[in-house]
């Protein structure tokens, strides 16, 4: 196994060992749960636009179905109060039914009009989510949501005995509880797309996506092939945004299901590398990590220095680093765009077609191998 | 000759694109066995006439029938398992799959993995080339090359009858001669085939049969040697 390949063991690994590390904190934990809930979205996206090839511009919008379901399904105000377990599976249902019954009569448009219908549907599902205030309570969002994990174990199992940390918060038995659940279904999502991409189906939404009237020709179903696609990225959206609603305890403002959103889970594939599994995990880390996580402590820091060398900069916008995050991130892509057009980890097929000395190399290897297994009289 | 069967019946077949009717009452049969040849001039109607058959294109009246199904109302996925399979205009072959992803493709309907690893060494037999390319993109393969893995590909589905749009399209003029000595190859061992191309001499040399279409009306019909010295066609095709 190559290291290009172990490294993501290895960080899941790394992962599942970090609360019990004594350098664990309760807060950064929370935060890496939500990176692990936007790479569970990232990786949804991804099945749409990277294997069956479909600009998606709304893929905030079934995030935001998935949350929703749940805080109606949990809070309680509302009748019914399930657990988390039935919520997530009703978010996971949701999403994807909204996803199948958008896109069945637009199938056969293609290239930008998909992108448009989705860009659309985003913006009316926030403006639904908005203005529904009898069940969505409107701007305040959803909350408390607090269900338990599966129905007959309670939700507040204290596992403060097993704190290797005194200080690591009176929550601590809580966010592990839903810190591991996340990791465990990011590896869950990851594991299901490998076998997937090695699929007939997998295969099939790689043709689609290179040559659209020759599958029709191989005797392949776009219109199907598309929707089951759509079906599925919506459905790992509704998932990540069930987990989002439990992670934050309410669903927030709905303006955290926006196209904003849309556009950087876009990013974080693009960035990541399209079609590559890892490279998304990598490029969400790196994209949601520097804004969620990375930028907050960079503005201690700042705030930190300023005080030790007695400067009153004021608490202006462009004395810390967040204020200039958007800058940053534009800057990042215009490069990546420019020197590395196939992401951080591109994948194999397009890395042969945008550097096609390499893919030679790759290819005179493979068939090397090839060759070396099955001695054939023409290699 | 009429002893052979027909493997495909087209009947007054009218097909189009918006308001405009493209294909008028056009009729033709393939016997089992043959290649039959389309000839004519750019604009005539012949991709047309294949994309209606395999169902990329609506037919708006008329009938194609196939080994006793009708077609007529069949979208292209179904039409492909009944044993019909295109090699389209431009190739299209999928460029960033590699040669033999491309053959695999060919063979998405079938359920029998052994049988198609069998078939793929068959045409990597036949077509030598592709079994030394086989690991690299479609998409760097030369014009010559492609046609021959979008040809092996339409194959890999077993068809019963082979559609062949333009094999010989921006190809050099020795390899269009070696494209139509396989395309002579595979009809001897038993794929029948419908031929549409512009370069008439060369569809004429090696088919039984050909139909002449002008502006998407058959306007005659005959043997292809026949054809091939008919002053007309040699006047008007072949530019004698």
């Amino acid at each position: 196994m190559s290291f290009g390949r172990i490294w993501v063991l290895l960080l899941f690994v790394a992962l599942a060992a970090y609360p019990f590390l004594p350098l664990a904190e309760a807060n950064r934990g929370e935060q890496f749960t939500v990176l692990f809930i936007y790479a569970i979205l990232a990786l949804g996206l991804n099945v749409v636009m990277g294997y069956a090839g479909l600009l998606h511009l709304g893929i905030a919008a079934f995030f935001g179905i998935g949350a929703y379901t749940v805080g109606i399904l949990t809070v309680p105000f509302l009748p019914f109060q399930q657990s988390f377990l039935v919520a997530a599976l009703a978010a996971v249902a949701a999403s994807a039914a909204v996803g199948i019954a958008v896109t069945a009569p637009i199938l056969r448009l293609r290239g930008d009009y998909f992108a448009l219908v989705t860009l659309g549907l985003g913006l009316i599902t926030l403006y639904a989510i908005r203005n529904l205030d009898a069940i969505t309570e409107g701007t305040k969002g959803m909350n408390p949501i607090e269900a338990g994990p599966v129905p007959g174990i309670p939700d507040t199992v204290d596992m403060s005995p097993l704190r290797l940390r005194p200080d690591w918060g009176f929550r601590w038995y809580k966010y592990p509880y839903l810190y591991f659940l996340s990791l465990g279904t990011l590896a869950l999502v990851m594991l299901l797309l490998r076998n997937l991409e090695k699929s007939r189906l997998g295969r099939a939404w790689v043709a689609l996506r290179e040559d659209e009237l020759a599958s029709a020709c191989m005797g392949l179903n776009p219109a199907r092939l598309k929707l089951a696609a759509v079906a599925l990225g919506a459905g790992l959206a509704g998932l990540a945004g069930a987990f989002y609603a439990m992670a934050l305890r309410t669903t927030g403002n709905p303006q955290a299901y926006d196209f904003t959103l849309s556009i950087i889970m876009v990013c974080c594939v693009i960035l990541g590398g399209l079609g590559n599994r890892s490279g998304v995990l990598l490029g969400t880390f790196i994209l949601m990590g520097f804004d969620r996580i990375i930028t907050n402590i960079l503005d201690n820091e700042l705030q930190a220095l300023q005080q030790r060398l007695d400067l009153n900069w004021g608490g202006q916008a462009y004395t810390k680093v967040s204020g200039w995050k958007l800058m940053i991130f534009g800057t990042v892509l215009i490069l990546m765009m420019r020197f590395r057009p196939e992401g951080l980890l591109p994948e194999a097929r397009h890395q042969r077609e945008l550097h096609p000395e390499v893919g030679e190399a790759q290819g005179e290897a493979a068939a090397q191998r090839e060759a070396g297994e099955t001695p054939s009289e023409n290699a | 000759m009429s002893a052979a069967s027909p493997l495909l019946v087209v009947e007054n077949l009218e097909a189009g694109y918006g308001p405009i009717n493209v294909l008028h009452r056009l009729s033709l049969t393939v016997h089992v066995g043959e290649i039959v040849t389309i000839i004519g001039a750019n604009g005539a109607g012949k991709t047309t006439t294949l994309n209606t058959i395999c169902g990329l294109v609506k037919a708006r009246t008329g009938r194609i029938v196939f080994n006793g199904h009708d077609l007529t109302q069949l979208p292209p996925h179904n039409i492909v398992r009944l044993g019909l399979a295109q090699s389209p205009e431009g190739r299209k072959i999928f460029p960033r799959l590699t040669v033999r992803e491309n053959l695999e493709m060919g063979a998405y309907t079938r359920t029998d993995p052994e049988g198609v690893a069998a078939d793929i060494q068959k045409w990597y037999k036949m077509f030598p080339i592709l079994e030394k390319r086989k690991s690299q993109l479609g998409g760097l393969l030369s014009g010559g090359e492609q046609q021959m893995l979008a040809i092996a590909r339409a194959l890999m589905a077993r068809p019963k009858l082979l559609l062949l749009d333009e094999p010989s399209l921006g190809l050099a003029p020795q390899v269009v001669v070696q494209i139509f000595a396989v395309i002579q190859e595979l009809n001897r061992q038993g794929v029948s085939v419908l031929l549409v191309e512009q370069n008439a001499r060369m569809a004429l040399k090696i088919a039984h049969r050909g139909y002449v279409l002008e502006t998407g009306r058959i306007t005659g019909t005959d043997r292809a040697d026949l054809l091939l010295h008919d002053p007309r066609i040699r006047q008007a095709y072949l530019g004698e």
